[in-house]
């Protein structure tokens, strides 16, 4: 990669960065016209020597610049955070081991915070309900030795009847247990990360230029 | 002199987005013509990139409209076109702008 390759992807990468709060329907739309606005002032260009591209970029202007007229001309303000933001994410995904209720307060913190979209608060909440508990719960069911059981159980935490067949699980069976138990460990785990991240990307927003 | 400057600064601001509805009456302008043109005049702004965040406002509130078209060089060019919305805003701020500036001239128009 030549240095006019590189110079003009390390501003394209800062480009994407500074907007990335930027909602996706409007970035994309201002990242290609920007692009395209590049490409024109370089055919303008007597050359295509590096120092050529540098005065276009500095004339496009800095990203960090673009991105905060974007938030004043779009309307972005900065989310309110706090404390309790993170707090949501710790009930969400342990909250369950103090009792139903933990999990509760931490769905209620989530869907009462300024910092995550409609979107993925439903995500928060529906993946998965609970949080790590039903893994738990999934690895605490009686194992079976073969003997034919029937009794209450708890499965991906609904209450129901579990019977087993003498034999011992099947292979498949085992096998679909294990899967589950799996899915529901990584599942809550990828959803703490996501709402995590975005809460971290909030937290370093430049302040409300208007607050 | 700091507030001054900022002063400055939010007048351009607050006027930019009629300066580019004034530009397209005149008929159609594809982006880059147009930021040039306005980048051209003295002053009214800082750097080319940051109009594009405004003219996708104006594009969401319905006051320009925009079509592709080919261009004899190079790959086709977004053309911004003003709507009547866009006609209405322009006509507005302008009837509001000349009676500020003439207020505004005859209490600090001689004071040099």
């Amino acid at each position: 990669m030549t240095t006019r390759e590189q110079v003009m992807d390390d501003y394209l990468d800062r480009l994407h960065r500074s907007l990335r709060d930027i909602p996706t329907s409007q970035r994309e739309g201002i990242i290609s016209e920007i692009v395209t606005h590049i490409d024109e002032a370089l055919d303008a260009e007597p050359d295509d020597s590096e120092a050529s591209l540098r005065n276009v970029l500095d004339r496009v202007g800095d990203p960090d610049e673009i991105a905060s007229e974007a938030r004043e001309r779009l309307d972005i303000r900065k989310p309110r955070t706090s404390w309790l933001d993170t707090l949501a994410i710790v009930l969400l995904l342990l909250g369950g081991f103090l009792g139903v209720i933990g999990w509760i307060a931490g769905a209620v913190l989530l869907w009462l915070s300024d910092v995550w979209s409609t979107r993925q608060k439903i995500i928060g909440t529906l993946v998965v309900p609970g949080g790590l508990l039903p893994a738990f719960l999934l690895l605490a069911l009686p194992g079976d030795t073969g003997s034919s059981t029937c009794g209450p159980g708890v499965v991906n935490g609904i209450k129901t009847t579990v019977c087993q067949s003498t034999g011992g699980p099947s292979p498949l069976a085992q096998g679909v247990a294990i899967g589950l138990l799996v899915i529901l460990v990584v599942a809550p785990i990828l959803t703490s990360i996501y709402l995590g991240r975005t809460l971290m990307r909030a937290r370093r927003l430049p302040a409300d230029p208007t607050s | 002199m700091v507030a001054q400057d900022r002063l400055v600064a939010q007048m351009r601001r607050g006027t930019l987005e009629y300066c580019i509805l004034a530009l397209l009456r005149k008929g159609d302008r594809y982006a880059f013509d147009l930021v040039r043109e306005l980048a051209a005049l003295d002053g009214m702004v800082t750097s080319e990139g940051t109009i594009y965040p405004l003219l996708s406002r104006l594009h969401k509130d319905g006051q320009v409209s925009s079509t592709w078209q080919e261009s004899p060089s190079g790959p086709p060019r977004r053309y911004y076109r003003l709507t009547s919305k866009g006609r209405a805003s322009l006509a507005s701020f302008s009837e509001e702008w000349t009676r500020f500036r003439d207020a505004v001239d005859q209490l600090v128009g001689g004071a040099k």
